[in-house]
């Protein structure tokens, strides 16, 4: 790189930062704050006698002293003094992160800790209080709506998933969103930490490793990037069992998309015996084996299958 | 077994039930809380793998919903909520909480799975899951979790035989626990968390699948050090996971990570991330080395906030390596009381496989999205999102390819002007998929329509009316069409009784394949019951 196309980026570098430095500043000059300063929390039910009760019960409960009206609104004091010019801060109705400052004062739970690394929620603006509402104790963790209605209203492509012929007992009332997406949509690795089949394994049990023989399409630590989600959709699929692809005759496509070794349809030994044949007919154990490194039957073994020359 | 759950299930109730009303007879408390029972008819045809709706639901009396919700002092809390106890499907909550001290849950579900199209060949699932949180003082929590899940049943293999080491039947229990211990400095915000995590899977049938495992974690927030805008979170684990009836076969995980933001000034934050990780397997013999570094900046302002990263990882197991470059980008774009906000999305990630040594070789995603959400005018919301996704693995000749597009459209609320609708609900979304799914062999296409709508309203305070719809047609490699349709009519009369009706109907046709068809017409009945007392004063 010569000297000049250095001069170059350092300028043009230069530029974008000038403009999101100095643009923002723009944009966001907002009214001012009203005066800092908190009232005496008990006033404030005088006039605002109904929101108390609707916390009843809730770890927001302002008559049982769990916390008081000015923990989360600030700037009180004015308000108190000349309501209609003053209004306090609502946490509801600042930006995001502003937001999420107010609620992380006391909630840094892991829930919380999740949204300060990466989160979709977060990323895409949206504030706590855009699942939760505070002033009420109708669902649980003061959702918004029942957990499924609620995730379902922006996710509305994952409701077709759950209409599918295969699919995860959502709907049912079995299962709800956040079994699976306990701390919300946070990067698999970062919640667990060995990877998204750590939750899939929470139900399913029996598909956890360690296999003596893994199937490297089922292991995420694996250099393949494996995991569960390389042949299952979670939602909801066309096909038996969660699958992604088609497990049909004569393509496999589940398989075949990542196993396209030829000598399984034309092997000189076979024939075209095989042709057709579903792949878990001989390669039974595909989650992983106990016994045999190609995840094969074991009952291939009493077949004369496993002998020396052939399926060692 | 199924008697012992049963009974024990009803013992649990009729405890808690006997508890609540001598408890509920002080005049501490109040409450209120529902009672609902009836009878569930049941008719229907075809193949019964085809309708997961109606795996669980039976012929027969049904305690549709026993419901308690209280309330002492006012700080403490009781909630007992069970539903659709019948034939081989219930489901309980129970909840006490005492704020600022302590919060118990309990939940139980109990559900069926069909496996063959006459409905005989099934496999049950009951799941119990309790928690207790104890929090002494305000700034410490500690929690106790322990999770059973019981699988009993028959299984059917896939192509009928071989089945592996699956088997044809279940007989497993799956046994989680977890303690955690959190803390939190409520003046300066610095705090942390120690979890364990632990698991335990029998089984009846073969005892090699037995598995343990356990994972220690441990989480430290502390905001403010170094200078007074940046938040530091780390993160580490270790564990182990092993077949103790294999020679304690197993790996080993160790992961390290770190969190820092930057939040520069009010509109402007800056992220990095480090991820590391190390698991020694046994069974492989490899050990897996994972790297990950990321770097996400984000501007705000009152209208818009646009976000851009990047990120490398690298996979190393002493005889391959991969490494990945992921790209992402986001705008969102509002009006200041987010009437209207608009976002566009991009991200990429491209995996190298540096040796060709692994099966698939180099790989490359692709997703674009862009939706917008709107309320034109109060209650109502409607919306719409495009994505597109692509993967490439050029190496070995495949490819995948998808398109979804929903619209909805949400309204909530009491129109004006008519006293005698109170409250209506309507809502309607549609979604369309379009994917391609090609490899060296073949192509597979499917495209998708589905369409649900609900509407509810409640009339003069008394009447409850509902009606809903799904519907999923499947076109190009598959010609599969899928409805249910839903009614339902409830009425309360005077003193709290309530009695309530449902209608549903359940459509499946597979064109291609004459057998895969299925038709149901359910009802349920109801009579009921609400009643409610205020703590005197």
């Amino acid at each position: 790189m010569t000297k000049l196309d250095h001069k170059r980026i350092s300028l043009a570098a230069a530029a974008v930062f000038g403009v999101l430095v100095v643009v923002p500043q723009i944009l966001y000059a907002s009214p001012a704050d009203p005066p800092a300063g908190e009232a005496d929390p008990t006033v404030c039910q005088d006039c605002h006698d109904t929101q108390a009760p609707a916390m009843k019960g809730t770890a927001h409960d302002v008559l049982a002293h769990a916390i008081v009206c000015t923990d989360c609104h600030t700037h009180t004091a004015a308000h108190v003094d000349d309501p209609d010019t003053y209004k306090p801060l609502n946490p509801a109705k600042l930006p995001a992160d502003s937001t999420k400052a107010v609620c992380t004062r006391c909630h840094q739970n892991p829930h919380a800790l999740n949204l300060y690394e990466r989160d979709p929620h977060e990323t895409a603006d949206l504030a706590c209080t855009a699942c939760h509402q505070v002033h009420q104790h109708k669902h649980a963790y003061l959702l918004k709506d029942e957990q499924k209605d609620l995730c379902l209203s922006c996710h509305a492509n994952v409701r077709q998933e759950f209409a599918k012929t295969s699919r995860h007992p959502v709907m049912d009332g079995v299962m709800e969103c956040m079994d699976c997406h306990k701390e919300v949509a946070q990067s698999p690795k970062q919640r667990h930490p060995s990877g998204p089949t750590a939750v899939c394994v929470t139900c399913h049990g029996e598909f956890q490793g360690p296999f003596p023989f893994e199937h490297p399409a089922a292991v995420d630590y694996s250099t393949e990037e494996g995991g569960c989600m390389n042949c299952h959709s979670p939602h909801g699929s066309q096909y038996p069992r969660l699958l992604t692809q088609s497990y049909e005759s004569p393509h496999y496509s589940l398989c075949s998309q990542c196993h396209s070794v030829p000598k399984h349809l034309n092997n000189l030994k076979h024939g075209t015996r095989w042709a057709g044949v579903p792949c878990n007919e001989c390669h039974s154990d595909i989650h992983g084996s106990y016994t045999h490194r190609n995840l094969l039957d074991p009952s291939l073994e009493s077949q004369g299958c496993l002998k020396a020359g052939c399926h060692k | 077994m199924k008697a012992t759950t049963r009974m024990m299930l009803a013992v649990a109730a009729v405890l808690a039930a006997a508890n609540a009303t001598s408890a509920l007879c002080a005049d501490s408390w109040s409450y209120d809380g529902k009672l609902r029972m009836g009878g569930i008819f049941k008719d229907e045809s075809g193949d019964r793998t085809t309708m997961q709706e109606t795996f669980n639901v039976y012929d027969g009396f049904s305690l549709s919903s026993i419901y308690l919700n209280a309330y002492r002092d006012p700080k403490t809390h009781l909630l007992l909520d069970l539903s659709d106890i019948n034939l081989g499907d219930r489901r309980g909550n129970l909840e006490y909480r005492q704020s600022g001290l302590l919060r118990f849950r309990s939940r139980y579900d109990e559900s069926r799975y069909v496996f063959d199209p006459a409905g005989n060949v099934d496999a049950t699932r009951r799941d119990w899951w309790s928690s207790l949180m104890v929090t002494p003082s305000k700034s410490l929590w500690i929690s106790g979790d322990y999770g059973l899940q019981t699988r009993r049943g028959d299984r059917l293999g896939y192509t009928g035989d071989p089945v592996g080491w699956l088997g044809t039947e279940y007989d497993n229990n799956l046994h989680r626990w977890q303690l955690r211990a959190q803390a939190q400095q409520p003046s300066n915000g610095i705090g942390g968390s120690v979890t364990y995590d632990g698991v335990k899977q029998t089984d009846a049938i073969d005892p090699q699948r037995e598995r343990t495992g356990y994972v220690v974690s441990g989480i430290v927030h502390v905001p403010g050090y170094i200078f007074k805008r940046l938040t530091h979170v780390a993160r580490a684990s270790i564990g182990r996971s092993e077949l103790p009836n294999v020679n304690n076969l197993g790996y080993d995980l160790k992961t390290i990570q770190y969190t820092g933001i930057v939040d520069a000034t009010r509109w402007a934050r800056l992220r990095y991330q480090f991820y590391s990780s190390r698991i020694d397997d046994e069974a492989t013999k490899l050990r897996t080395d994972n790297i990950m570094h990321d770097v996400d900046a984000t501007v705000r302002c009152r209208y818009a906030s646009l976000t851009g990263g990047y990120g490398w990882e690298a996979l190393d197991d002493d005889r391959s390596i991969t490494t990945a470059n992921t790209w992402r980008g986001n705008v969102v774009l509002h009006d200041p009381k987010r009437l209207v906000t608009v976002r566009a999305a991009y991200s990429m990630r491209d995996k190298d496989d540096n040796e060709s040594l692994t099966l698939l070789k180099d790989t490359s995603y692709e997703r674009q999205e862009a939706s917008l959400e709107a309320r034109p005018m109060k209650d109502l919301t409607v919306g719409g999102r495009v994505a597109d996704r692509t993967r490439k693995m050029p190496d070995i000749g495949s490819r995948a390819e998808g398109l979804v597009a929903t619209g909805y459209a949400t309204w909530q609320g009491a129109p004006t002007g008519d006293e005698k609708l109170i409250t209506s609900d309507v809502g309607v979304d549609y979604s369309f998929t379009d994917d391609d799914y090609t490899n060296i062999w073949g192509e597979e296409h499917v495209v998708t329509h589905a369409v649900t709508g609900h509407v509810g309203v409640v009339l003069d305070q008394n009447i409850d009316l509902k009606a809903a719809v799904t519907f999923l047609k499947m076109k190009e490699d598959l010609d599969i069409e899928k409805s249910i349709l839903s009614f339902a009519a409830g009425y309360r009369f005077d003193r709290g009784f309530l009695a309530d009706v449902q209608y549903n109907v359940y459509n499946f046709d597979d064109y291609l394949v004459a057998s895969r068809y299925y038709t149901a017409n359910v009802v349920w009945v109801n009579v009921g019951y609400e009643f409610s007392k205020q703590r005197s004063e």
